[in-house]
């Protein structure tokens, strides 16, 4: 295990991170009251045309500007976000059932094939997690980058979890409890109580963090679902075209998606430079 | 009751190390072979059909034989080599930047007055996807330089330099300028990181107390013991660093047009060019796990014992 | 004949740390010349820690707020102080070559070359008994080098600063009882040939015994008494002094009962066990461990680390497999039994042992006692909580929140719960493996006063493994004396400790008897 998983586990309990952490819920709260809001906070409906002039710059009328078609950018956004938080809430249990789950069941009861699977997990998480994204979204047909993206970011939570709850195991207390007669499946049950009372949050987080980012990737490459339904990644690449001068029309979505991962990495506690 | 394992010697670490490396690939090579035995017609009818391709391309695989490309018709490593010079070359651009960028930033993260002001931005910037950072990369330079993006004869950097011909070297620089500063800054953030972990670690250990009672001061134990630890526990990083890299170089590549590796990837599984894609998934891996391999020798000759991180 | 050099003297010295705070050290007054043989003895925070800091000079000049510390006679040449750390505080950076640091501080204190101080090291290496590669096995990194040759170099190294003085950090603290004994005679030895002073700190008494000499007692910064062993344990000292010089267990200290039990039947019979199978069956038979322990009798395996204890346990309650003999636990070989029945029959085996992190940290205080109560007995959840806070009350703990996670506890507060654990489950072996450890000399009393009382009244077959022959003669009649994996001797503990045939044996009996260690000169006693 690196260094800088640990590091980021040490750090968890100072009065900073905490708060930090607290900031974090509390805006992925706020970006989702916005998405419930959906309909009230944007003006215009999702992908709605020639609201007034095209590629009009932001503040006046429409406060994040128009696009090439004359889409509202403030509305655009916001049905952008709905659309990739939808995703991202989707992928999640996916992430967190391939990967996290299994990997903590696979260190405690599988005795042979658990090594195994975390030797193949080895060379899963040799190649950048994108590169997953792109494989089993091109495999699985583009309507299903949602499981594609929790499926990439599956392995990379396996190795994680797996070895957090392999160092359990070879703790003395572990050795002690094994001593005194505990088996397997109540020590199992131990530790993922604790595990899940301490930690479960801040997993999610980092999950969502992953997964938003490789869900936008994929989008920005062509890879996501298909228009109607525009996600930020997806938003952004089409305004490709008008840069650099009409910067609003990828600015403000990518100023969402920053946002939105933000959020997820200060819930998750991830320092400054770790990736997700 | 409970003890602790005694510390393994040098040349049995190094040899299990060397079997981990072996296994590693060997995983790689499966992996690569499942995904060129994709492009097997019989595979696609069932999983089982399936797994036997798979199974019949691993000693192809390992010797790095994965068929032939589907679109341009050869075999998939000659087929993939003229991308993965060019990515390599931007990777090595990107990791001097990165280096140089990151150094100081890893610095200023571990000193406390400055982390304060550095923490936060880094924070900040990390939040923003590799694609956003290429784009903005891309415009920024632009404004400031007369970029335009690679074109059909941009030649790569090794033989820009080859035929010192101003004008091609000038157009292969400003081509591969906006990627490698995307690099850069992403290394810079794993480099900085990964340093700040190691000044920190290293500094916090006990014997800077002890040694300074028995006599030596300050100075000869930092430069001596702590610069030492701190390196050592960099290095041995530096298999997260390397995919960092190469994570931020297949987006960069894709934003800017640098006709790299990963910009072929994506392009090859797009197209269903198995073979391709194979070749390049194992390269990448192979790199890795070298860097991890390379990365864990040298902690261990720094005088690291394999403690936990 | 002038009078040997002063080395140090503290006259109404008052220390402060942080302002405000009480002082770390009111009004001291105390001094050592050159020859003395000094031990400040107190408990962490009794301000040893800070006299020690003053002496070295880590103190700003602001922390002296009245009284004054002199070092030498005051003039510009001051002595020579060398420090000495215990070979367990981590002192020395632990990635690069041990020797190579020792030579860097000898280098550096005489302000010599490299080769100079390797040199010195030579020189003062040849008047003590070493072997021949010693210093090449030195070359290692200080994990590599075993605790009782980190200590011999660390002593190696002060003496090659030819100090006035040997300021003494716990310096024997972490060695084995036998190894302890060797390196204090070592020391005074070379105290006495030199003439150095020997200004020891710690929290030990019976460290601060074996030493001879004079003992001052520090408790909450002030000096509450001063002078020789004997003095000390005369009626006129301080009633404080007494109950510190008893704390740590010495042999003789608690009366047992002459009488024996009846015999009962035995609970745990051990045949032929040996580390290593051995190639000729008939012989590994006869020279394997075997014992028998009865239940409700009490059994000490002596041994200290590396002597094979560790694995012989563990062998013994089935966590791996014996390479060779026998275990019979309850009539039952344990040998034939699978991992799920081994896992239920070590549910019948508690255990109390000097290394806290067998709690986990992350469990309450309540839990963790339940726990035992909840996996192998059906008790309803009333009667578990209400045993739970008896069981705590008995073992000091009855103020503790239930709630309260045992990894913000003391060390000494997770030695009882430890036990409380043990009493809750009441199981029918009970093994202590080294349970003093870590602790400090009042925590070490209290804690053998609670295992003696659970001996008592819960009675279960206890196996103690330590290399304390005081522990072992508290807790249990008859003990086995293991070395390098075998058994050296035998027999009742009254009879060892009366008449130990062994060499062995002997050095274990005298690190924890009473008396200064033998054949010292007492002079360097006279204040």
């Amino acid at each position: 295990m690196s260094a800088t998983d640990t590091a980021a586990a040490r750090t968890n309990s100072s009065p900073l991170r905490i708060a930090l952490g607290g900031l974090g819920l509390a805006g992925l709260g706020a970006l989702g009251a916005l998405v419930a809001l959906e309909d009230i906070a944007a003006p215009y409906e999702a992908g709605m045309m020639r609201t007034g002039e095209a590629l009009a710059p932001p503040l006046a009328p429409h406060a994040f500007g128009t696009d090439l078609l004359g889409r509202d950018i403030w509305s655009e956004t916001v049905h952008g976000l709905a659309v990739t938080m939808a995703d991202a809430v989707g992928a999640l249990p996916i992430a967190l059932a391939a990967g996290t789950f299994a990997g903590f069941l696979a260190a405690h009861m599988l005795r042979y094939s658990g090594p195994l699977l975390r030797a193949a997990a080895n060379a899963l998480i040799a190649v950048p997690a994108l590169f997953l994204a792109v494989l089993f979204a091109a495999l699985l047909g583009h309507q299903n980058a949602v499981v594609a993206a929790g499926l990439a970011v599956a392995p990379a939570a396996f190795a994680r979890s797996y070895d957090r709850a392999h160092s359990l195991l070879a703790s003395p207390h572990a050795d002690f409890a094994r001593a005194t007669g505990l088996d397997r499946w109540s020590l199992f049950r131990r530790d993922l109580i604790f595990e899940l009372r301490e930690s479960i949050v801040a997993v999610a987080a980092r999950a969502l963090a992953a997964v938003v980012i490789l869900l936008s990737t994929l989008s920005f490459f062509g890879f996501g679902a298909a228009p109607p339904a525009r996600d930020l990644g997806l938003m952004i690449a089409a305004a490709r075209g008008a840069l650099p001068e009409a910067w609003w029309t990828a600015g403000f979505p990518l100023l969402a998606l920053a946002l939105f991962i933000l959020a997820a990495r200060l819930a998750a506690g991830l320092s400054e430079g770790e990736r997700a | 009751m409970m003890g602790d394992a005694p510390p393994q010697g040098l040349g049995r670490y190094a040899l299990a190390r060397t079997a981990l490396l072996g296994a590693n690939l060997a995983g790689a090579a499966i992996f690569a072979a499942a995904l060129a035995a994709l492009a097997v017609p019989a595979a696609q009818a069932s999983l089982i059909d399936f797994l036997a391709a798979a199974i019949e391309k691993i000693p192809a695989a390992v010797l790095l034989d994965f068929g032939t490309s589907r679109i341009s018709g050869l075999p998939a490593m000659e087929a993939a080599a003229p991308a993965l010079q060019a990515t390599f070359e931007l990777f090595a651009i990107g990791a001097i930047v990165g280096t140089l960028l990151g150094v100081p930033l890893g610095l200023a993260l571990a000193a406390a007055p400055t982390r304060r002001i550095a923490a936060p931005i880094v924070q900040l910037a990390g939040s923003v996807p590799l694609f956003g950072a290429a784009l903005a990369a891309g415009m920024a330079l632009a404004y400031l330089l007369p970029i335009a993006g690679p074109a059909a004869d941009t030649m790569s950097v090794r033989a820009a330099f080859a035929s010192a011909d101003p004008s091609a070297l000038a157009a292969t620089l400003a081509a591969v300028a906006a990627p490698a500063l995307t690099i850069g800054l992403a290394g810079a953030g794993a480099v900085g990181l990964a340093l700040r972990n190691a000044v920190e670690r290293a500094g916090a250990e006990p014997y800077r107390r002890g040694l300074r009672r028995l006599g030596i001061p300050k100075g000869q134990i930092f430069g001596l013991y702590v610069a030492r630890r701190a390196l050592a526990l960099l290095l041995r990083d530096a298999g997260d660093i390397v995919l960092a890299l190469f994570t931020a170089a297949a987006v960069a590549e894709w934003v800017s047009g640098w006709p790299g590796a990963g910009a072929e990837f994506v392009q090859a599984v797009a197209l269903k060019d198995w073979p391709v894609a194979g070749a390049i998934v194992l390269v990448f891996a192979a790199v890795r796990f070298a860097a991890d391999f390379i990365g864990a020798l040298a902690f261990r000759l720094l005088g690291g014992e394999d403690e936990p991180a | 004949m002038s009078e040997p050099r002063p080395i140090f003297a503290a006259e109404n010295l008052t220390l402060e740390r942080k302002r405000g705070d009480r002082p770390a050290i009111a009004e001291l007054t105390l001094g050592a010349r050159r020859g003395d043989v000094l031990t400040v003895l107190g408990r962490e925070g009794s301000g040893r820690d800070i006299l020690l800091a003053a002496l070295l000079g880590e103190l700003p000049g602001r922390a002296t707020k009245a009284g004054s510390l002199t070092l030498g006679d005051g003039g510009d040449d001051g002595p020579r102080l060398t420090y000495l750390p215990g070979p367990e505080s981590r002192v020395l950076a632990p990635f690069v070559s041990t020797l190579a640091q020792l030579t860097r501080i000898v280098a550096r204190t005489l302000s010599l070359s490299r080769k100079e101080a390797r040199e010195k090291l030579h020189g003062a290496l040849e008047h003590l008994p070493h072997t021949p590669d010693f210093l090449a096995r030195l070359s290692r990194p200080p994990r590599r080098v075993a605790c009782r040759e980190r200590a011999f170099a660390l002593l190696v190294t002060a003496l090659a600063q030819d100090p006035d003085a040997i300021l003494a950090d716990d310096a024997l603290a972490g060695l084995e009882p036998s190894e302890s004994e060797e390196m204090a005679s070592l020391l005074l030895k070379e105290q006495s040939r030199r003439g150095f002073a020997l200004v020891y700190f710690t929290g030990d008494p019976v460290v601060a015994t074996r030493l001879g000499g004079r003992i001052a007692i520090l408790r909450e910064g002030k000096l509450t008494d001063h002078g020789t062993i004997e003095q000390l344990q005369s009626t006129k000292s301080h009633s404080y002094t007494h109950v510190l010089l008893r704390a740590a267990p010495r042999l003789g200290q608690r009366p047992r009962d002459a009488r024996r039990k009846p015999r009962a039947e035995p609970l745990l019979q051990v045949r032929s066990f040996a580390f290593e199978k051995a190639d000729d069956p008939r012989r590994g038979a006869a020279e394997g461990i075997t014992f028998d322990l009865r239940r409700g009798a009490s059994l000490a395996l002596i041994g200290e680390h590396g002597s094979g204890r560790r694995a012989l346990i563990r062998a013994v309650i089935g966590l791996e497999p014996a390479p060779q003999g026998r275990i019979i636990f309850d009539s039952v070989d344990i040998g034939i039994l699978s991992r799920a029945m081994l896992a239920r029959l070590r549910k019948r085996v508690g255990f109390v042992t000097g290394d806290d992190r067998a709690l986990d940290p992350r469990m309450t205080v309540g839990g963790t006692i339940e726990e035992p109560m909840r996996a192998h007995m059906r008790l309803p959840a009333e009667e578990r909580k209400s045993a739970a806070s008896a069981v705590l009350k008995r073992v000091g703990l009855g103020d503790m929140i239930a709630r309260q996670k045992a990894g913000a506890l003391s060390a000494l507060d997770r030695r009882r719960l430890q036990i409380a654990r043990v009493i809750a489950a009441n199981p029918q072996l009970v093994v202590l493996f080294e349970p003093l450890e870590g602790l400090d000399a009042l925590g070490q009393a209290l804690i053998l006063d609670l295992l003696c009382e659970m001996r008592e009244r819960e009675g279960p077959a206890l196996l103690v493994v330590t290399a304390n022959f005081a522990i072992a003669e508290a807790l249990a009649d008859d003990a086995l004396i293991l070395k390098a994996g075998r058994i050296v001797a035998r027999g009742t503990i009254a009879e060892l400790v009366r008449a130990p045939q062994d060499a062995y044996v002997r050095r274990l009996v005298a690190a924890v008897s009473a008396a200064p260690a033998d054949g010292l000169s007492q002079a360097a006693a006279q204040v």
